[in-house]
């Protein structure tokens, strides 16, 4: 009887405290890369954290993710793409206290930074890899001095980014070139239409030593892809980078070099800014962070077209492209 | 048509062969994992051919979630960083790795701003690379370095200088051989606002009822070897 009584005890003990454990509640796409990313954020968080994994569609709708948190309840929610930080900004104003304080970490959305500004209840990882990260890693790999990037943005959605850029490569001492392709106005034809007029031209300056390239859908569109940035970068020997893995593809003869986000690194990234949360920091004085892990890669076929000798002994952690 | 017993004989031997071989090799092999800039495979690569460790199954981790997640069954043999050790008692070191005649060293206390002094650190985040975990790392920095508001591990050396330059991090903690090494590759000004206390070099270590012939057996590394794992010598504790 009294072992039976001892028992209950322990039972009821144990049971009280697998249910203190905080939840987490994951709103995540079903692609590869997520998966990647979430398997590594679970590995670092071992059973310290109940995870909830749920999968949104791409036809998801507002509904589906307030029914699955207010079913959930967690402590905080991981949001892995720009459709769950949306979801969750507008759940942050729905009226009871819960919603309004749910925090989350977000990552793997585009254009985080200037998402959300002004948020005080997630903080994320940016997903697109900073200039500065993309240009010391191909300045490493190469002989050739990198003093001079030329880049060409869009100012009605890119001015921080460029201006973060411009102040981060300063400290390596090299100079940002940075053309607004809205210059001539906002619209698509209107960029198309000024980048056709000053990509080549300006690649020509003997100043550039090498093209940053952004990935955005406006400038870069089936419009303009082939005719003014494929084009310029085989007709001129100055390197192009980027963060795409497939526009450093041999096939393409496009980039030099591609530094893409490295998936796995990434989720570790995502768990320690759980955990930062988990133990008390807001996720405003958190705020949004740079992605610090990325994969290498590069096209040594365009290395050897744009003329630049290669630093061989410093290819270690580089993958070069259809080897 | 044999009868049934043959084959449940036959499943049953290959169930116990499988067993012994897998509980065998396990308690034969060496697992690696140092905070270090050369590279995973040309580490394994010396300690794969070298002679003193045949029989010994080889292996390197480049990051410690890999090397904590696969060590969950222990390894009979670790080289792993002296701090490991505090923190996992059922290991015991049993030679310590040197440089240069030093068997310690002080890790560098880095900013990129020269607001973030020492006396700042209770509001400052830093950035170290993981070799404890999470726990284990917060009480380990608070011993050797203080208590700093937050601690950002990161995987590998290599992203400790973009942690502190792109300000995802007020301080790294770094060794300074890592550091000679990332400054070829960031040229961004650092500047050493402070040392943490002396920290002892990698160790080999052995589960505590280790028979001292196989430790003595881990004590004939080759000079090759332990210049490949970036020392100079190795020493009986």
């Amino acid at each position: 009887m009294k072992n039976t009584l001892h028992i209950l005890l322990f039972i009821m003990l144990a049971s009280t405290l697998s249910v203190s454990a905080e939840k987490l509640l994951i709103f995540r796409q079903g692609s590869a890369n997520f998966e990647e990313v979430v398997k590594a954020v679970k590995a670092e968080i071992d059973g310290e954290l109940d995870i909830v994994d749920h999968v949104l569609s791409k036809d998801a709708k507002y509904k589906e993710f307030v029914d699955k948190t207010r079913a959930e309840k967690p402590d905080l929610l991981l949001l892995l793409d720009n459709k769950a930080v949306n979801f969750a900004k507008k759940f942050n104003q729905e009226k009871d206290d819960y919603a309004k304080n749910l925090k989350g970490v977000a990552a793997m959305g585009l254009n985080l930074r200037k998402e959300l500004e002004g948020n005080k209840n997630i903080c994320a990882v940016e997903y697109e890899v900073p200039a500065y990260t993309m240009i010391t890693g191909f300045r490493y790999m190469v002989k050739t001095d990198i003093k001079n990037v030329l880049v060409f943005y869009r100012k009605s959605e890119q001015q921080a980014v460029i201006d973060n850029a411009t102040k981060l490569l300063s400290k390596e001492g090299i100079t940002l070139k940075a053309m607004n392709a809205e210059e001539y106005g906002e619209s698509d034809e209107q960029v198309n239409f000024f980048l056709q007029r000053n990509v080549m031209r300006e690649m020509y300056h003997s100043d550039t030593d090498l093209v940053w390239v952004i990935s955005d859908s406006v400038l870069l569109n089936n419009d303009n892809f082939a005719e003014v940035w494929v084009n310029a970068a085989r007709k001129n020997k100055k390197p192009f980078i980027a963060g795409i893995k497939t526009f450093a593809s041999p096939d393409m003869q496009f980039c030099a070099y591609a530094a893409s986000p490295n998936h796995t690194d990434l989720g570790s990234q995502v768990a320690e800014m759980i955990f930062a949360v988990i133990d008390g920091s807001t996720p405003e004085e958190i705020g949004v962070e740079y992605i610090l892990s990325v994969e290498k890669n590069a096209n040594l076929k365009k290395v050897a077209s744009n003329k630049l000798e290669l630093n061989e002994e410093r290819m270690q952690d580089v993958k070069v492209l259809g080897k | 048509m044999k009868h049934p017993e043959h084959y449940i004989k036959k499943r049953l031997i290959f169930l116990f062969a499988s067993l012994f071989l897998t509980v065998y090799l396990s308690a034969q092999e060496l697992r690696v994992y140092q905070t270090s800039t050369i590279p995973v495979k040309d580490r394994e690569k010396a300690l794969k051919a070298d002679a003193s460790l045949s029989g010994i199954s080889v292996t390197v981790f480049g990051q410690f979630r890999e090397f904590s997640s696969a060590n969950k069954t222990k390894a009979k043999y670790l080289i792993v960083p002296s701090s490991f050790v505090k923190f996992n008692p059922d290991y015991k070191p049993v030679y310590q790795f040197a440089k240069n005649g030093q068997t310690n060293t002080k890790l560098m206390i880095l900013t990129s701003k020269a607001d973030w002094t020492m006396d700042k650190i209770g509001t400052g985040k830093v950035g170290i690379v993981d070799e404890l975990g999470r726990k284990d790392t917060k009480t380990y920095v608070q011993d050797i370095a203080g208590k700093f508001k937050l601690i950002k591990r990161v995987t590998k050396p290599d992203d400790l200088m973009p942690l502190l330059v792109l300000e995802n991090a007020d301080y790294i903690i770094i060794r300074s051989h890592n550091y000679d090494i990332l400054k070829k590759k960031f040229t961004a000004k650092t500047i050493k606002v402070g040392e943490t206390k002396t920290v002892d070099h990698p160790v080999i270590c052995v589960l505590k009822d280790t028979p001292a012939a196989e430790i003595e057996k881990l004590g004939k590394l080759s000079p090759e070897t332990i210049k490949a794992l970036g020392y100079s010598e190795l020493k009986k504790l």
